[in-house]
């Protein structure tokens, strides 16, 4: 299917660190979608509040409140829990894997062993897009 | 102690009772007050008085004596054995103080290494997403030289994101926080997809992979930690192609044998000279001549393997000569039909 003849997706990605969001977006907005960029779960909340978000990117050593706090405030919410949530995180014990999916994130990504154009094929994937 | 000269007193008393008694019988008796008989059963009984008295007396000191000597000891025994119970609880509080320190630092050393994989890995995932995205396609196209330094790039960073997570799983092993997840499984498709993430490896480096892999009917099951197991054959498999030369040869087979399933990795590298054999499977150890070919290295790998084979109640063994090859065999134990 054309990305081009359907409607924009709109990811949220969550990432401290400005050069790795950067090399997402990059990648991202090669594939068309729309791309909103936050570097702190308070950011994150905001801009989740104030526009519809397909599916968010969310690391979880973030300034502030961590990502896995995050996510389970977003779970607790009716308006937003349905929105898909990756963890993009280089915690990847099988540990701290095992308790991210736990908290209802869809996927877990370790950034480390990964690259940017996996990360849009499973967003992708599960957007079916 | 002389507790004797306390009952002096006491003693005088009695004897100067009795001899007013014996006075004031023969008092009586000069003035004819009482018979003899009477005085003589008096003086009968002064004198058993006296007999009885000093016994008492002589007894009570003796046995005062060994009371108090007895109570000595008991005392001088209830003194050692209260120090001993003090310190005996001063031990047993620096004993509990010592382990919860211990499980503080245990678990500061867990998230130590938790912080520091992750730490390590940010920055050198930076560096991979950089290299990733020079090679990307859609980034624009790059000439011969410029793909060829960025390729090397991306396979340097990336040899060392395995070094971190090789020290991280170390880590876990020797922490015992390496959780299995052992299930009955057909050990095929782990084998495949660990093949399969190597082959375009061992074709870049013009290394021959020949994959013998039976079907997956009819053959056993095993009880399988498949990521573990899938982390053994891959490690095993790297190794093979690090260690052999452009224009080599690597065998993978999969096969049953005696109630056990049989992998075998076999290359045409450049061996394990034999004195050094013994210590391939130990902490940080690197065969000489493997530190000549690879540089960088941890000499974990196989460690981790054997560990993870040893939890799956199978074997490791390696068959190899110097400069000529060598092959790793494991065998794991099978699960009959029948047994499920």
């Amino acid at each position: 299917m054309n990305q081009n003849q359907t409607e924009q997706k709109t990811i949220l990605i969550v990432e401290d660190d400005t050069f790795m969001g950067s090399l997402l977006e990059r990648k991202f907005k090669q594939k068309n979608f729309q791309i909103l960029r936050a570097t702190s779960t308070d950011e994150a909340k905001k801009i989740i509040e104030s526009g519809p978000v397909n599916l968010v990117l969310l690391d979880i050593i973030l300034p502030g409140t961590d990502g896995v706090t995050f996510l389970k405030e977003l779970k607790l919410n009716p308006q937003f829990k349905d929105i898909p949530v990756i963890f993009t995180s280089n915690l990847g014990t099988p540990e701290e894997i095992e308790r991210g999916l736990a908290e209802g994130a869809i996927d877990y990504v370790v950034k480390a062993h990964t690259t940017p154009g996996e990360i849009v094929q499973k967003v992708e994937n599960i957007l079916g897009t | 102690m002389d507790s004797s000269k306390n009952k002096l007193p006491k003693q005088r008393y009695v004897w100067i009772i009795q001899v007013f008694f014996v006075v004031s019988i023969s008092v009586l008796f000069i003035l004819q007050k009482i018979s003899i008989i009477s005085t003589i059963f008096s003086f009968s009984v002064v004198a058993l008085n006296s007999v009885a008295f000093s016994l008492l007396f002589w007894n009570f000191k003796k046995g005062r004596e060994f009371f108090d000597v007895e109570t000595e000891q008991k005392t001088k025994k209830i003194e050692e054995f209260d120090k001993i119970t003090r310190q005996l609880v001063k031990r047993d509080l620096e004993l509990a103080r010592a382990n919860h320190r211990l499980g503080e630092l245990d678990s500061a050393k867990s998230d130590f290494v938790s912080v520091a994989a992750h730490q390590l890995r940010t920055p050198l995932t930076g560096i991979k997403w950089s290299y990733t995205a020079l090679l990307d396609p859609d980034t624009g196209p790059l000439n011969p030289e410029q793909k060829d330094i960025a390729e090397k790039g991306l396979a340097s960073i990336s040899n060392t994101i395995d070094l971190v997570n090789d020290l991280l799983n170390v880590a876990h092993v020797e922490e015992g926080k390496m959780k299995f997840d052992i299930k009955k499984q057909s050990l095929l498709p782990i084998a495949q997809k660990a093949v399969d993430g190597l082959k375009l490896v061992a074709e870049e480096k013009n290394i021959a992979l020949s994959v013998t892999i039976p079907k997956k009917e009819g053959f056993p099951e095993a009880n399988l930690d498949a990521e573990k197991i899938g982390l053994a054959i891959t490690n095993l498999l790297d190794n093979a192609i690090k260690y052999t030369m452009s224009g080599g040869r690597i065998d993978f087979s999969i096969s049953q044998e005696q109630g056990a399933i049989k992998i075998v990795i076999q290359d045409s590298g450049i061996g394990i000279p034999k004195s050094q054999k013994d210590r391939l499977f130990t902490k940080f150890f690197r065969a000489e001549n493997a530190i000549g070919v690879q540089v960088s290295g941890t000499g974990l790998g196989l460690y981790m393997v054997k560990k993870i084979i040893d939890r799956h109640g199978g074997k490791i063994v390696l068959d190899s000569v110097e400069s000529k090859g060598t092959a790793f065999i494991i065998t794991i134990p099978e699960i009959s039909a029948t047994k499920s």
